[in-house]
C-alpha cells in the first residue's frame, strides 16, 4: 500500500491507484503572465468510493496538497464544491463519489516564463474500508496564447458552479443543546435543507434539521456537537438548499444576531404584534365568546361599584389568561425540549384531554342554560360581581383560556408554529403577547369604565343573553366529540355520551338542590348523590376516551386517499408515479374545509385520475412523531400541509398553500408532469 | 404528567448513550479473545481506557506500525490501568475478528493490553457512541468517562507524523491520575468509520 513515487522520478500529471485517479489539471492549456489561472486536483473514483469534503464529517480525512511552484507563483487554498452526505450504519461523511475537481487559484507572475507545477497529493478513499494515497504530481504549462482545455475546462466550469457563495446568517444559541442558524435570502419555495459543519464535532451530524423559511429567510435549527461549547455564538459551514432545479449552497460564517441588525427584531416585532391582534380576536370565536361576554355583563353590574375594585378584577383576569398561556406553553415547550415531536394543537390529539375539554364546556352550557347556577349568585361565572373574589376573576381568566384552546389550535396554529422554531424566551414572549391580546379588552373596559355605558343598561335581557350564549358552547361540544370519535370510535363516543349524560342528569339533580332550601343532613346525602352520579358520568367518559384507540390512521383513508408513509411515497416515486400528500387531522378546521370543498368532489377526484397522481393522506389526528418529523422537514410544524412529489426521479417536491383550489392543483400536477 | 415524567425519563437514559466527559461510562460485559467476559463495572476502583480497534484501518497501523499504541499501552498497564482494545466491526464487515485472528493479530503487533474484546454486535460501540478506529476512552475508578477522543492530534496515516505529535491519552492519564483535572478532555476522533450492521 505505500507507495514511493514521491521522489518525482515520474513526473506525470496523474497517478492511478486503489480505485482512484488522481490528476492535476488546468483549466487554460497555458498562463498568461501577470494574471490568474484555475488549476485543481481531481479525483476520478470507482464505484462505490468516495474521498471527502474539508470536514470528513464522523470519520475520514480530506485530502491535503502541497505545492511546489516556481519563483513568484503562489497557489491559494481549495476551493471545495458542495460534498454529498455519505451515511454509513449510524455515521454520516461529506465527501465525493464518482469524480470531483477541486479548484485552486493560481496566481502567474509578470515575468513568468514556464511553469512547472508540482503537488505532492495526499488522500483517504474509503467504501467500507480505507485506503490512503499520496502522489507527486507534476504538470508542465507553457507560458503564451491560452485555449480552454477540452478536457477539463467543462469539469472546472461544473465544479466552480458548485462552490458556494458566501452569505450572511446569525446564530443564536436556543440553550436547549440546540442553535437557531438565520439566514436571510437563503428560503426557497418547495426546497429542502441542509447544512454541512465546517468544523468536525461542533454539530451532531446525526440529528435531523428543522428548516423553517419565512419569506426568504431560513432558519435551521441544529443538534450541538460534542466539541460545541456550552454558549456557542459562531458556525461556519456550508447551507445547502435542493429543488427541482439543483443544489445551491451558501458558505457563511455566522456569529451573534447582532452581526444583521434589524432583520431578526423586526420578525419579532412583527410575530409579536400578530400574536397580540390575534389573542384580541380570540374572544370573538365561538367557544370563547360565551364564557367572555359573561365576563363583560359582570362588568355591567360592577360599573357603578368603587373603581379602584374593577381596575383590580380587570388586571388579576389579565393574569388568569396570561397564566395559563404560560402553563401551556411552557409545557409544551418543556415537552419539545425533551425530544417530544409536538405541535401547537397537542393538546387535541389526546382523547382523555379532548373528553375532559367536552365535559367541561358541557357542565358550563348546561349552567348558562340555567339547569343549575353557578355558586350563588347568577353571575359568578362572569366573576366579580358582588361578593366574588378576586379569585374569581383569576379563574375566569384561566377558564376563558381554557375554552379557547380548541379556537387557539386551528386559527393560530401557522404563528404559533413561528414562535415554536424560536429560542424559548422568545417562543415564551409570543405567548404573552397572545395572552395579553386576549385579556386586553377586559382591562381597557375595566380602566376606561366609561365605554360601558354604551353597553345596553343590566336588566333581564341579560338573563336570556346567557341562556342563548349557551348554544355555541353546545356546538363546541359537538365538535369536540366529532374529533374524539375519529380519535377513539364510534363506541367510545357513545360511551363518552353516555357520560355527558349522566352529568346532565347530575347538573338537573343539582339544580333542583339549589331551588330547595333543604337542611342538614338531607343536604349533605343529597349533594353526595349529586357528585357520586356526576363523578361516575365523569369517570365514564374518561375510561372510553383513555382505551387504545383503534387504529386511527383508517379513519382518514377511504378508497380515494392511501394511507401516507416515507416507504410508500419513495416506492411509487420509484416507480416514476407523481404523489400528492395531503397532511391533514380531524381537529384541524382549514383541513376540514378542504376536504369537504376541494378533495371530495369528484371533479377534483377525476383530476387525479387523469394526471396519474397517487393520493395519500398522513392523517395526524393523533400523535405521530413520524408525520411530525416530515412537517418540520417542510420547515411546518402543523397542517394543513400539501406536497406534491412530480414523477421524475431528483424532482424537488412542491408545497401548495393551505388553502388549495381545484386550479391550483390542476396546475400543479399539469406543470409536474411535464 | 405521565407525559413529562416518561419525557424526563427516556432523557435520562439517552443521555447514557453517548462517551460524554463527566458522564458515568455505559456498563458492558463482553467477551475477549480468550473468551473470558469483561465487565466494566468490575473495574470499578481502577483506571481503565478503551481503545476502538481494526488493525484493516490505516490510522490504526499508523499507530501500531510506529509502536505508538503498544508503547501507550505498556505504560499504563503497568501503572495498573486496564486497557482493552475493542473490535466493534459487524460479521461480514470490514475489520470483524474472530477470536483466533485476534490474537494472532495482538500477537503480531505485540500489543500491550489488558483484552481484547470481540464486540460481535457493536453493542458496546454503538452505546459509546465510538465513530471510528481508533477512538480512545479513559475512564477513572468511579467510572466517570475523563477522556473521550481521539489518540493525538495529528489526524493522518501518516507514521513520520507520530513524532511532534500530542498524544492526548498519555496526557489525560497523566493528569486525571496525578489528581489533575484534564485540559483536553475531549477531541473529535479521527479515524476510519467503525464498521456497524
Amino acid at each position: 500500500m505505500l507507495l514511493l513515487w514521491a521522489g518525482g522520478a515520474l513526473a506525470q500529471p496523474s497517478a492511478t491507484q486503489p480505485h482512484v485517479t488522481v490528476s492535476l489539471a488546468a483549466e487554460q492549456t497555458a498562463l498568461s503572465p501577470g494574471a490568474k489561472a484555475r488549476i485543481g486536483l481531481h479525483f476520478a473514483l470507482e464505484d462505490g468510493w468516495h474521498v471527502y469534503w474539508r470536514n470528513p464529517g464522523d470519520s475520514g480525512e480530506a485530502p491535503k496538497v502541497r505545492w511546489t511552484l516556481p519563483d513568484g507563483f503562489a497557489a491559494g487554498d481549495v476551493h471545495w464544491p458542495l460534498p454529498q452526505r455519505i451515511r454509513t450504519g449510524p455515521l454520516v461523511n461529506f465527501g465525493y463519489e464518482r469524480e470531483v475537481l477541486l479548484p485552486v487559484e493560481l496566481t502567474v507572475p509578470a515575468g513568468a516564463t514556464s511553469g512547472r507545477l508540482q503537488a505532492d497529493v495526499s488522500w483517504l478513499v474509503c467504501q467500507e474500508d480505507c485506503i490512503p494515497g499520496k502522489a507527486t504530481l507534476v504538470l508542465d504549462l507553457p507560458v503564451g496564447p491560452a485555449a480552454p482545455d477540452a478536457r477539463w475546462a467543462p469539469r472546472f466550469a461544473k465544479a466552480l458552479a458548485e462552490v458556494p457563495a458566501e452569505g450572511a446568517a446569525s446564530l443564536e444559541d436556543a440553550g436547549d443543546g440546540h442553535v437557531a442558524l438565520t439566514v436571510p435570502g437563503a428560503g426557497v419555495a418547495g426546497a429542502t435543507y441542509a447544512f454541512f459543519p465546517a468544523a468536525g464535532d461542533v454539530i451532531d451530524l446525526a440529528a435531523p434539521e428543522a428548516a423553517t423559511v419565512e419569506g426568504d429567510t431560513l432558519r435551521l435549527r441544529l443538534k450541538k456537537g460534542r466539541l460545541a461549547p456550552a454558549t456557542m455564538t459562531s458556525l461556519e459551514g456550508v447551507v445547502v438548499s435542493s429543488t427541482a432545479g439543483g443544489r445551491s449552497g451558501l458558505f457563511v460564517r455566522a456569529g451573534p444576531p447582532t452581526a444583521a441588525p434589524a432583520e431578526a427584531p423586526l420578525g419579532l416585532v412583527f410575530a409579536l404584534l400578530f400574536a397580540f391582534l390575534g389573542g384580541a380576536l380570540l374572544n370573538l370565536m365561538p367557544c370563547v365568546f360565551p364564557v367572555i361576554s359573561l365576563k363583560v355583563l359582570g362588568f355591567v353590574e360592577q360599573a357603578r361599584e368603587d373603581r379602584r375594585k374593577v381596575r383590580q378584577h380587570g388586571l388579576v383576569f389579565a393574569a388568569g389568561v396570561l397564566v395559563s398561556f404560560w402553563v401551556l406553553a411552557g409545557t409544551l415547550l418543556a415537552l419539545r425540549a425533551a425530544g417530544e415531536q409536538l405541535g401547537w394543537g397537542f393538546q387535541l390529539q389526546s382523547p382523555v384531554f379532548l373528553a375532559l375539554l367536552a365535559a367541561f364546556i358541557f357542565v358550563l352550557a348546561l349552567s348558562l342554560c340555567g339547569v343549575f347556577e353557578v355558586g350563588l349568585s347568577l353571575t359568578a361565572l362572569g366573576g366579580a360581581g358582588g361578593g366574588g373574589g378576586l379569585g374569581g376573576s383569576f379563574t375566569t381568566g384561566a377558564l376563558a383560556t381554557v375554552v379557547a384552546t380548541p379556537c387557539t389550535a386551528p386559527f393560530m396554529g401557522p404563528a404559533l408554529g413561528y414562535a415554536l422554531t424560536q429560542p424559548p424566551a422568545l417562543a415564551m414572549l409570543v405567548f404573552t403577547a397572545l395572552g395579553a391580546g386576549m385579556a386586553s379588552p377586559y382591562v381597557l373596559l375595566a380602566w376606561f369604565p366609561a365605554a360601558l355605558r354604551r353597553l345596553p343598561r343590566p336588566g333581564p335581557w341579560m338573563v336570556t343573553f346567557k341562556q342563548v350564549m349557551a348554544f355555541p358552547l353546545f356546538a363546541t361540544v359537538l365538535w369536540l366529540l366529532a374529533v374524539l370519535g375519529l380519535q377513539a370510535g364510534a363506541m367510545a363516543l357513545v360511551e363518552v355520551l353516555g357520560g355527558l349524560l349522566t352529568l346532565a342528569f347530575a347538573a338537573w339533580l343539582w339544580g333542583r338542590l339549589q331551588l330547595r332550601h333543604l337542611g342538614g343532613a338531607k343536604l349533605a346525602a343529597a349533594v353526595g348523590l349529586t357528585l357520586l352520579i356526576a363523578g361516575a358520568g365523569l369517570a365514564l367518559g374518561i375510561r372510553a376516551a383513555a382505551r387504545p384507540a383503534a387504529p386511527s390512521q383508517a379513519a382518514g383513508v377511504d378508497d380515494f386517499w392511501s394511507p401516507w408513509t416515507p416507504d410508500a411515497v419513495a416506492s411509487l416515486r420509484a416507480a416514476g408515479k407523481p404523489v400528492f400528500v395531503n397532511f391533514t387531522a380531524a381537529w384541524c378546521i382549514s383541513c376540514q374545509v378542504n376536504e369537504r370543498l376541494v378533495f371530495s368532489t369528484d371533479d377534483v377526484r377525476a383530476d387525479f385520475a387523469a394526471h396519474g397522481v397517487a393520493a395519500l393522506k398522513a392523517d395526524w389526528t393523533n400523535k405521530n412523531e413520524e408525520i411530525a418529523r416530515t412537517l418540520a422537514s417542510f420547515g411546518r410544524q402543523g397542517v394543513p400541509l400539501y406536497v406534491y412529489y412530480p414523477g421524475r426521479a431528483g424532482a424537488a417536491p412542491r408545497v401548495l398553500p393551505p388553502v388549495v383550489t381545484r386550479d391550483m392543483l390542476v396546475e400543479t400536477f399539469t406543470e409536474g408532469s411535464r | 404528567m405521565r407525559v413529562v415524567l416518561f419525557t424526563l425519563l427516556a432523557l435520562c437514559a439517552g443521555a447514557a448513550h453517548a462517551a460524554d466527559v463527566g458522564k458515568p461510562a455505559p456498563d458492558f460485559a463482553v467477551a475477549d479473545s480468550n473468551g473470558k467476559s469483561h465487565k466494566l463495572a468490575e473495574y470499578k476502583g481502577k483506571w481503565v481506557v478503551l481503545e476502538w480497534l481494526n488493525h484493516g484501518c490505516p490510522y490504526v497501523r499508523k499507530h501500531y506500525d510506529g509502536q505508538n499504541m503498544q508503547a501507550s499501552q505498556k505504560r499504563w498497564s503497568e501503572k495498573g490501568v486496564v486497557w482493552l482494545s475493542i473490535i466493534s466491526s459487524a460479521p461480514g464487515k470490514q475489520g470483524h475478528s474472530t477470536p483466533e485472528k485476534a490474537n494472532a493479530d495482538a500477537k503480531q503487533y505485540g500489543s500491550a493490553a489488558t483484552a481484547i474484546l470481540l464486540d460481535t454486535d457493536s453493542k458496546v460501540g454503538l452505546a459509546y457512541g465510538a465513530r471510528t478506529t481508533p477512538e480512545i476512552v479513559v475512564i477513572n475508578p468511579e467510572g466517570v468517562v475523563v477522556y473521550s477522543g481521539a489518540m493525538d492530534d495529528k489526524p493522518t496515516t501518516d507514521q513520520a507524523d507520530l513524532k511532534g505529535a500530542t498524544n492526548y491519552v498519555d496526557a489525560a492519564l497523566t493528569e486525571a491520575m496525578g489528581g489533575k483535572p484534564v485540559t483536553t478532555a475531549s477531541t473529535k476522533p479521527y479515524g476510519c468509520s467503525v464498521k456497524y450492521p
